[in-house]
């Protein structure tokens, strides 16, 4: 494949450790970590191996795969072209001693640089809870392109891109319609394609391709941070007032709630 | 008590939006839908200054037995019967099981209740009322 290198593994390693020292390890963490992969190098099947064992073969351009439950610690990542006799000869790119903390969520994404040359970078997913009624999105410059601007419905969202950045937003849940145009223009790069953004989910939007294959836009959704309402309202009148006899103690009590916790009111009430 | 539904969201202030008009309630559209695993939550104005006692004015007075009946858009009903009326103080409602969208099929039904505070134009606490599937 001309448009992929085989790469430093000096360089490759330092980059992808460098990266994912950064991330802090929640303090729930268990003893394994979630790593999704994927590929975004044009025209390149590829085999994945993690230490020296096969994770996936035959691993198609624009393919995400679903999220590996891997134990912590740290991998020796290295990418074969799919072709090859298993764990043979000089692989295309590979990254050694990748921590992957425990705890973490991670994807781990083959793609090419700015300049087109091939790279692995890990990035951290934001699973943290997404406040009641939204959702998350955000959005990664993986792909051989300069700066780019980021629009839903025609605004620009997000601007100056650069390639490996990300960037991250929370919307109201909703389905938007996006595309990607060059930095500071109206220049169309890749889309409009329409998004849904569902309530508690995260959605991240990878920018993958070169010029030669085309762009192309790969989307990962990981779901379960919603968020509760804060409460519930609903009266107004006072028409179904149980307590009216009393409108002082009560009020009373309700503004030394906010310090005392609800279970002072409950013996308020028993006194009285 | 029967009312019309509407599927609502999240208000500005981050409580659970309901329809203004108090003749109607609002199911979570975020949440399970009623029959579905976890809680739907149906919820509605006891009353309004304006517009007087809302849909959900006889909620106070569900009783443990009482059967509620859900039709959706399709028509179709399913069947419950209440197993529990809470009378929750606002602050200390446990949001986390009510909007939980995990467990057992059930369906909470919340309005207002407790004393009405006038001072804050509002009541003191929320009723609860859950049920469940009947089979």
């Amino acid at each position: 494949m001309s448009t992929l290198r085989t790469l430093g593994s000096a360089a490759g390693a330092a980059a992808v450790v460098g990266g994912l020292v950064l991330v802090a390890t929640p303090a729930t963490a268990a003893d394994t970590a979630t790593v999704s992969i994927l590929h975004g190098v044009p025209n390149t099947p590829v085999d994945v191996y993690a230490n020296g064992e096969r994770l996936i073969d035959d691993f198609q351009p624009g393919t995400l795969t679903d999220p590996l439950t891997l134990p912590a610690g740290a991998y020796d990542l290295a990418l074969f072209p799919a072709d090859a006799p298993d764990g043979s000869g000089e692989p295309l790119l590979k990254a050694d001693d990748v921590a992957v903390p425990a705890g973490a969520n991670a994807t781990v994404v083959a793609h090419l640089k700015e300049d087109g040359s091939p790279t692995l970078t890990p990035f951290v997913n934001d699973t943290s809870a997404v406040p009641a009624g939204q959702a998350r999105v955000t959005v990664r410059h993986t792909a051989a392109a300069p700066a780019v601007d980021v629009r839903a419905g025609g605004t620009p969202v997000v601007e100056g891109l650069t390639n490996p950045d990300e960037a991250t937003l929370t919307a109201p849940a909703s389905t938007i319609t996006a595309d990607v145009v060059l930095a500071g223009t109206d220049t169309v790069a890749i889309g409009p394609a329409d998004l849904t953004l569902a309530e508690g989910t995260s959605t991240i939007v990878y920018a993958w391709g070169n010029g030669e294959a085309g762009y192309d836009l790969a989307v990962q959704t990981i779901d379960g941070m919603h968020s509760m309402p804060a409460g519930v309202p609903g009266g107004s009148a006072g028409l179904a007032d149980q307590d009216s006899s009393l409108p002082a103690v009560a009020a009373l009590s309700v503004a030394g709630l906010a310090v005392a916790g609800a279970g002072a009111l409950r013996v308020a009430r028993n006194r009285g | 008590m029967d009312a019309p539904v509407d599927a609502v969201g999240i208000a500005a202030d981050g409580q659970m939006e309901l329809p203004e008009d108090v003749a109607r309630v609002g199911w979570y559209r975020f949440g399970p839908e009623p029959g579905a695993e976890g809680s739907a939550v149906i919820a509605g104005h006891v009353d309004d200054r304006e517009q007087g006692a809302g849909a959900l004015y006889p909620l106070q007075d569900a009783a443990v037995g009482d059967e509620v009946a859900v039709t959706d858009a399709a028509g179709a009903v399913t069947r419950w019967r209440v197993v529990s009326r809470e009378v929750i103080t606002k602050q200390a409602l446990p949001l986390d099981r009510l909007f939980a969208r995990e467990g057992a099929p059930r369906l909470t039904l919340i309005t207002c209740g407790g004393p009405f505070l006038p001072e804050f134009r509002s009541y003191r606490d929320n009723v609860v009322v859950v049920a469940e599937p009947i089979p």
